[in-house]
């Protein structure tokens, strides 16, 4: 999958662990860990949202885009 | 809504009672099937026996007293347009039937039932989207509409095997080859069937990994 999730590196920057990310955002640890490990295939706006200002930044800062063709 | 929920579960416990009576008593056809190859292969004197079994000859009887000609040989039984024949089990015939066929048709059926019940009790454990139904469908599909035309080239080699032999009461008799195509047809209709459930498969995988 082209896109890549950039949670954990937000978290090692903000110091915070998956279990207090769970407990601001309202989503389980099992999900945020399958977020994480780049197995989810949609993110829905509302929990972008709350993670975002959980981890204060920006979707960008989340989600990165990689293309899969080699030029 | 709770009334809708309480016939499910009636209709669902209706179905596993069916089904388990289904499998235990196919089982109880293995082993009959079983104790018959054993009967067929060990030699025991059956002379005084005649077992029925169906045959794809159309029988007319001129009248209702037709005498059977040869009582020694396998009879035409008395029914009017799609026969059944009376066979004594000493033949070789009827060992290639009891040793060949017979447990092929109890080992696919039993195979089959195998898999509506694990298709079954998937819906019992309430995820219905297992991604191994679409399988379990397909392997049903495939089963039914190679078992009804296989049903059907049996029946007419066992009628041709046998025609030469037969002794028929006075009256017409005619081949009345079959295939059971329809079952090809109710096979398309799962193969179709299971590509819904793939798709639902997919689907729910993809609405499961949506966080």
């Amino acid at each position: 999958m082209p896109i890549i999730v950039n949670l954990d590196m937000l978290l090692v920057k903000r110091k915070m662990s998956l279990t207090e990310l769970s407990e601001k955002v309202g989503v389980t640890i099992a999900n945020l860990s399958i977020l994480k490990q780049n197995h989810a295939k949609a993110i829905r706006f509302s929990t972008l949202e709350a993670i975002c200002e959980a981890l204060e930044c920006q979707p960008g800062d989340i989600l990165e885009y990689e293309s899969t063709h080699k030029e | 809504m709770e009334k809708n929920t309480t016939v499910v579960s009636t209709s669902v416990k209706i179905l596993k009672v069916i089904l388990d009576i289904t499998w235990y008593l196919s089982w109880v056809g293995a082993g009959l099937a079983l104790i018959l190859i054993i009967v067929a292969l060990s030699g025991v004197n059956l002379d005084q026996l005649q077992v029925t079994i169906p045959a794809a000859i159309d029988f007319y009887p001129e009248n209702t007293t037709s005498e059977i000609p040869y009582a020694d040989r396998p009879v035409i039984s008395e029914i009017e347009g799609k026969a059944r024949i009376l066979i004594n089990p000493e033949r070789a015939f009827w060992k290639v039937l009891v040793c060949i066929f017979l447990p092929t048709i109890i080992a696919a059926f039993i195979w089959g039932l195998k898999h509506l019940r694990l298709f079954f009790l998937s819906i019992k454990k309430g995820n219905p989207f297992d991604e191994e139904n679409p399988k379990r469908l397909r392997k049903l599909a495939y089963l039914i509409m190679i078992g009804g035309p296989f049903t059907g080239l049996g029946l007419i080699f066992q009628s041709l095997f046998i025609l030469d032999d037969l002794s028929v009461p006075a009256g017409e008799i005619e081949l009345h080859p079959d295939l059971f195509l329809e079952y090809v047809v109710g096979g398309l209709i799962i193969l179709v069937i299971a590509e819904v459930f793939d798709a639902a498969v997919r689907m729910k995988k993809e609405q499961d990994l949506t966080i």
